[in-house]
């Protein structure tokens, strides 16, 4: 055997040898490529279009992320441009949106060696427009109601609550401002730097209960989030190596939100309440990642370390507003000091060891490991309220590890076949299993007949074993339903196939794509039963001409889902179902026709998407189906460009945009603030808007070549 | 014993004629040195310069002399770094022969996508650590299909414009996008490479993050926590109640309360009650169906750091 083995290896070696120097050297001498024809741009080019934008409504969801949610006219400036010099210095700029929206970066450097940039983004975010409420701000973090504000147990009963509403926005703003560096040693090794910090301030919905009463506010808004990332990254002929650093840092200028009573108080102090914000974090992560580029076979293997921490030590608030409730149990610390350790590594494998055949082999693994320090209470203040019984901190620690292993065989130059499959254990602490095991294994075909025709489709399933099937109820009071089965902790079954068809004849393109998924919960008495989803699409494009390209595009997606219950009451027990059925609908088109007569550019597109959502909900205790009123929404977009040359360097363009947006929604239609006699609401309105923008716009070019030059 | 050696054996002798079909195939490659032509790009141009679509080549980073790493950094290969060796190409052909091509880029080419993707990542590997592990590299994109190397502005590498050059395969995916709760893709505000690494990843949807949490908290931090008191599948995976390419629901939901808090919880109280069409307004308006739902009072899904928020109310 022996004898046998080593003839084997040897050959092998023997074959392997020249596949490995098979590599052509790229032995040239390009002294005298003077490229004395290339264009190398120098000196100042710039580009600055000004003009304005008249919005002819108010609406948030419109303007939700590009400032224009309100009516009248908006500043609409961009800038682009730059220098490069002979010797390869060179800085350029770009700035965009400046008005309500605005963008901009800066870079400079000298080529080859570094580059610095600077950059400067706002982000809008627009929620509501419609929410009232009768809290007001006072200070920084604390929600006031007015003088003379009546309390009940109701909200019916709150009788100055009409006369108290005032609009108030729910939205935030957000600024982010980053610098970075690119420093080359040589050619080889790289340092690079980025920093970015960014500011949030405004309002979110927020919510709070005094036990079973609960009221919705506009909750402040005010943090930084700090993030940097510093490395190096060192090249070699086959591959590369990076070592770097990540750091982010989270700083909630808001440890907390007070906010008066609305209700009755249910103890005799608390006729203010407190509820923690987001607190600070910041998190590090040590990365080490590279590749190397194998000499045989195509050969590459790249791998990833990544080891971090994610800590947590904000001072914890007392337990209750109320002064006597608060000193219902002692803190065991006055933070928490969570500690969280992260480890990450994987690695692949890849390898063509015949033109016609390809393998990959992968490894995964993810760790949370929490290292926090038991926290236990011998009582708690449920919501400022009321006395709760002991409670302790459960953390949630996991690891998790996948293999995976996928190959494909070119067994003609049309037919190519796939398939893969995959291992994934996720090993859970403190939750109702302790180990799941997914399995994965598909498999596809991709046939291209035609040159201008491509198929690719696949199909595969899904298996996951939770603890063979067994699910232990965690001991909490009131005690979960043992019926019920937490549908990411339990056994799982499943089925996904996607297509892919592509046809190109001539200047026609056509591509169709679809997607089906379907999960079941054997296992499930209660809780999510199954989850179907299929998805198709499909663009048709054609280049008529060289000027003139039109475009059409449908889609459309129906997600299933069944659930069941049981309403656990003290004396009976009447079980439930749930049916949800979401419909989604696509459509758009469009035409671009460029260069009329040497100076005009024109360009339309419509966009059109709709929504339904169906949910039946079965219950004993209704004793029939209900059906729910139908959620929808319906969106169209229609926007129109035209582009007129007047000069070489002078453009002037016109926009024309509408978009008309309603939606039926039964949580939100018809909910005034007092309508749920144990909610104060916001009571915002389900999205209704119709809109209309007119723009209009110079653009004029500083320096660079101009025709006459060229 | 001797069955095992004869295992071994033939799955060597196996390997070895596959290696044999390689070797021959890469024999075909080297044979003779590359040949460049005369003059680098000045032979080029002299035949394809003059369009924008080959000259605006010049304003874009491939064209920085000074770059020693760039085609047209000194002593580099210019035009040839990328379309291969340009001798043959260049060289006079009889009356009616095909010019030998050069390597091209994009669908319907000569050029395998394979020997495309090969140009690219000569240079590019460093960028591109888990390339041959992508979805993309196993279904034979090419960095052509989504990225025009002589454009001045590549649409892809724009956060305004690259959804559009994702969505001509990810149709899905884009349509996705005009759901009435999305992230700010459409607008512009966001690209698909915010989220996700189109050159390939071992991660779940090839993320940029590590895991799908620590890509989402990038930019949501405030969930990060560690909080005093977690919940469990936020710490685990923020889809497990998010569907981050657009939802009919409030907050990018996959679906509403109190269903989808019930498809977790159901214990004895008002946790195991349905909602029901009877309890809209004009019936017995509930708490946990109306305006914010479940999180009118359990405001705190993400975790809570308040000592007495166990049950994420406060």
């Amino acid at each position: 055997m022996r004898h046998e083995l080593t003839l084997a290896l040897a050959i092998t070696a023997a074959l392997a040898a020249p596949v490995a120097s098979a590599n052509p050297a790229h032995g040239v001498d390009t002294s005298e490529w003077k490229c004395e024809s290339c264009p190398f741009p120098t000196g100042y080019a710039s580009e600055v279009e000004a003009g304005g934008l008249y919005v002819d409504e108010d609406s948030a969801k419109f303007g939700e992320y590009n400032g224009l949610d309100e009516k009248g006219t908006h500043p609409a400036v961009s800038a682009s441009g730059g220098k490069r010099n002979e010797s390869g210095t060179f800085w350029n700029y770009d700035v965009a949106d400046l008005g309500d929206d605005p963008q901009a970066r800066v870079a400079a450097g000298k080529e080859g060696r570094f580059e610095a940039r600077l950059s400067y983004d706002e982000l809008p975010r627009n929620v509501w427009d419609s929410t009232v409420t009768p809290f007001s701000l006072s200070g920084r973090d604390s929600l006031v109601l007015p003088a003379g504000w009546v309390r009940s147990g109701a909200t019916t009963g709150m009788t100055a609550l009409a006369g108290s509403l005032a609009p108030v926005r729910i939205g935030t703003e957000r600024t982010k401002m980053g610098a970075g560096l690119d420093y080359l040693f040589g050619d080889r090794l790289k340092f690079f730097a980025d920093f970015s910090s960014e500011e949030s301030e405004g309002s979110r919905l927020g919510g709070a209960n005094f036990i079973m009463q609960a009221l919705q506010f506009a909750e402040p808004v005010d943090a930084t989030h700090d993030q940097f990332k510093v490395g190096a990254v060192y090249t070699f002929q086959r591959g590369f190596v990076r070592l770097s650093w990540y750091g982010s840092e989270y700083d909630n200028e808001l440890g907390s939100v007070g906010f008066d009573n609305p209700y009755l108080p249910q103890a005799s102090d608390t006729t203010r309440g407190r509820k923690s914000l987001m607190p600070g974090n910041q998190a590090h992560k040590l990365t080490l990642d590279g590749n190397w580029r194998l000499p045989w076979w195509d050969g590459v293997l790249s791998y990833r370390y990544a080891d971090g921490t994610m800590e947590q030590d904000d001072l914890l608030l007392p337990l209750s507003t109320s002064a006597s409730l608060a000193q219902v149990a002692a803190l065991p610390r006055d933070r928490l000091n969570g500690d969280i350790d992260t480890t990450h590594y994987r690695a692949s494998l890849s390898l063509r060891p015949h033109p016609r055949l390809r393998a990959r082999v992968g490894y995964r693994y993810d760790e949370r490991d929490d290292n926090t320090a038991p926290f236990s209470l011998a009582g708690y203040v449920e919501s400022d309220s009321a006395i709760g019984p002991a409670a302790s901190s459960v953390r949630y620690g996991r690891e998790r590890s996948r293999l995976d292993a996928w190959g494909e065989v070119r067994i003609l130059d049309w037919l190519h076949l796939f398939g893969g499959v995959e291992q994934d254990e996720i090993k859970r602490g403190n939750l109702a299993t302790a180990k799941s095991e997914e399995t994965r294994g598909w498999g596809g075909l991709r046939v291209r007949p035609h040159a201008t025709v491509e198929f690719k489709g696949s199909y595969g399933e899904a298996h996951v074993d939770a603890d063979g099937g067994d699910y232990t109820v965690q001991a909490f009071l009131p005690p979960e339903n043992p019926l019920l089965r937490k549908f990411y902790l339990t056994n799982r079954d499943g089925e996904f196939a996607e297509g892919m068809l592509t046809w190109t004849p001539w200047r026609v393109s056509v591509a169709l794509q679809g997607s089906y998924a379907n999960d079941e919960y054997r296992l499930s008495v209660l809780g999510l039963k199954s989850s179907r989803d299929y998805r198709y699409a499909g663009t048709v494009s054609w280049a008529v001409t060289d000027r003139v390209s039109l475009y059409g595009t449908a889609g459309y997606q129906n997600i299933v889902t069944r659930q069941a219950g049981q309403e656990g009451l003290p004396v009976v027990v009447l079980p439930w179902s749930a049916s949800h059925e979401d419909e989604f609908e696509t459509a758009g088109g469009g035409i671009q026709w460029r260069d009329i007569g040497g100076k005009l550019n024109l360009g339309l597109d419509y966009s059109y998407a709709a929504s339904k959502g169906r949910i039946d909900a079965t219950s004993a205790a209704l004793g029939a189906p209900g059906a729910f009123p139908m959620l929808q929404s319906k969106f169209t977009s229609l926007r129109f460009t035209a582009g007129y040359d007047v000069s070489e360097r002078a453009a002037v363009r016109a926009t024309f945009a509408r978009e008309d947006y309603s939606s039926s929604d039964w949580s939100l239609g018809g909910v005034e603030p007092a309508t749920v006699r144990n909610v104060l609401a916001l009571g915002a309105d389900p999205y209704d808007y119709t809109v209309n923008v007119v723009g209009l716009s110079f653009r004029y070019r500083f320096g660079g070549p101009s025709a006459d030059a060229e | 014993m001797a069955g095992k050696a004869w295992i071994v054996a033939l799955s060597t002798a196996g390997a070895a004629a596959l290696l044999l079909a390689g070797g021959s195939w890469a024999q075909d490659e080297a044979e003779g040195a590359p040949q460049y032509s005369s003059s680098g790009a000045d032979t080029c141009l002299g035949c394809h310069g003059g369009s924008p679509e080959v000259d605006d080549i010049f304003h874009t980073k491939h064209a920085r002399p000074g770059d020693p790493r760039a085609p047209f950094g000194k002593g580099q290969l210019q035009c040839e770094a990328c379309h291969g060796p340009g001798g043959k190409h260049t060289a006079r052909v009889r009356r009616g022969e095909e010019r030998p091509p050069v390597v091209q880029f994009g669908r319907d080419k000569v050029t395998s996508i394979g020997e495309q993707n090969g140009m690219c990542i000569g240079c590019h590997d460093s960028g591109l650590p888990e390339w041959h592990a992508s979805a993309h590299d196993a279904r034979d994109v090419g960095c052509a299909d989504c990225h025009r190397v002589h454009a001045r502005h590549d649409a892809v590498r724009a956060k305004s414009t690259q959804a559009g050059v994702c969505g001509t395969c990810h149709q899905i995916q884009k349509g996705e996008t005009l759901l009435p709760f999305a992230h700010p893709v459409r607008e512009g505000q966001m690209a698909c490479s915010s989220c996700h690494t189109p050159h390939g990843s071992m991660t779940d949807a090839s993320l940029n993050g590590d895991t799908v949490n620590e890509t989402c908290f990038t930019c949501h931090a405030d969930k990060r926590g560690p909080f005093l008191w977690e919940h469990a599948p936020a710490t685990e995976d923020c889809r497990l109640c998010h569907t981050p390419h657009g939802s009919a629901n409030p907050g990018m939901l996959s679906q509403r309360a109190p269903f989808l808090c019930q498809q977790c919880h159901g214990r004895q109280g008002h946790p195991s009650v349905p909602g029901l069409p009877t309890n809209l307004p004009g019936g017995m308006a509930s708490a946990s169906l109306l305006a914010g739902g479940c999180v009118n009072c359990h405001s705190q899904v993400h975790g809570s750091n308040h000592p007495s928020g166990r049950k994420l109310t406060r």
